[in-house]
């Protein structure tokens, strides 16, 4: 690190802020994706509950016509 | 007695109808729909309401209550899962707010079959009878539009239009994907850069008397913002990439009780032949 804050020409404190605020940043961009994939996730589920819910009460509607 | 040999069975239609807290609107809507077109199933998505929307429905409508509010495209995409599922030829959405005129729908239909489109929108504004749209909402509107045109998207003169029908092309590619947020500008240039290819036909709309819009004026500037941006994201994104899209159609289509197929025309395929004997 002290190389390269040297090579740059910036501050060893001002490069290591940047590194910190970068990964920071990458932390939040992940976390993100993580909210994202999982929303979907809970998307799926609700739309599949909606759908075999309505699947079921057709069966039981179609199962009392029989009887 | 003459019968018609290798006729094409009739496609199966499926009319969507996403609703939340639409209970003075849908009902009425429902009836209309069952009026203007018997033949055609009806799918209630009702979006997690929190009045009885759900019970709005008539005896011969199928409703899909969400255990929560999913918007408006997690609601279409749970119509378009239903339909892929149950292997429906044709979807045609219609607004739960009653603004999609039923009698409509025939045009939408029409043109979705008799040219190669994979879907097709109903414009209000090509229609001879304006339809009284705000100034704000129509520069919206044009912004998309332009905006659709410059990403080098297909020419729409109604990019926001929700009164749409897709074939089962497009029904299997929405199942597999569809945006959650104001899905209507998005798809059109996704569709169209994923090689589908997108009609418009000309309907008269009625002006919304009940409910609340989706996107209030007030929240207008702050849509077209947030849209202009997936837009141009789109531009690389690849939502439907080839042999994927599909592939998830999992046991409950399996139990689709007619193996025959309506299929799309398409300009490769040689023309329907009726034998008459």
């Amino acid at each position: 690190m002290g190389i390269l804050a040297r090579t740059v020409h910036i501050e060893y404190g001002t490069l290591s802020l940047l590194f910190v605020a970068g990964f920071l940043m990458l932390m939040v961009l992940e976390l993100l994706s993580i909210v994202s994939q999982q929303d979907r996730k809970i998307t799926t589920l609700a739309q599949m509950v909606g759908i075999l819910m309505e699947k079921q009460e057709f069966a039981n509607q179609t199962k009392e016509t029989k009887e | 007695m003459p019968s018609d040999i290798n006729r094409q069975p009739a496609p199966r239609c499926l009319i969507i109808v996403p609703a939340y807290n639409e209970r003075t609107a849908v009902g009425k809507l429902i009836r209309r729909i069952h009026k203007h077109l018997p033949d055609y199933d009806v799918l209630l998505i009702d979006d997690g309401s929190t009045d009885d929307t759900a019970k709005q429905a008539s005896a011969h409508t199928k409703v899909v209550s969400l255990p929560f509010n999913l918007g408006i495209g997690g609601a279409m995409q749970t119509g378009y899962r239903y339909a892929d599922f149950h292997g429906y030829d044709i979807a045609i959405q219609v607004d739960g707010d009653g603004q999609h005129r039923p009698g409509e729908v025939a045009r939408l239909v029409e043109k979705l079959s008799t040219t190669d489109c994979d879907l097709v929108i109903g414009s209000r504004f090509m229609s001879d009878i304006k339809y009284r749209q705000s100034f704000a909402r129509m520069t919206g509107i044009h912004i998309l539009s332009t905006l659709i045109r410059w990403l080098r998207g297909p020419h729409t003169a109604d990019c926001t239009s929700g009164f749409r029908a897709a074939n089962r092309r497009v029904i299997r590619a929405f199942a597999h994907w569809y945006p959650d947020d104001y899905p209507e500008p998005e798809v059109v240039l996704l569709l169209h850069k994923a090689g589908y290819k997108i009609g418009e036909v000309p309907v008269r709309m009625r002006q919304r008397r009940s409910g609340n819009t989706s996107i209030p004026l007030t929240r207008g500037l702050f849509y077209v913002i947030k849209v202009a941006v997936c837009l141009v994201l789109d531009t690389v994104r690849d939502p439907w990439p080839q042999g994927k899209v599909g592939d998830h159609a999992n046991a409950l289509s399996q139990s689709d009780p007619d193996p025959v197929r309506w299929q799309p025309p398409a300009a490769d395929r040689p023309p329907t032949q009726t034998i008459q004997t």
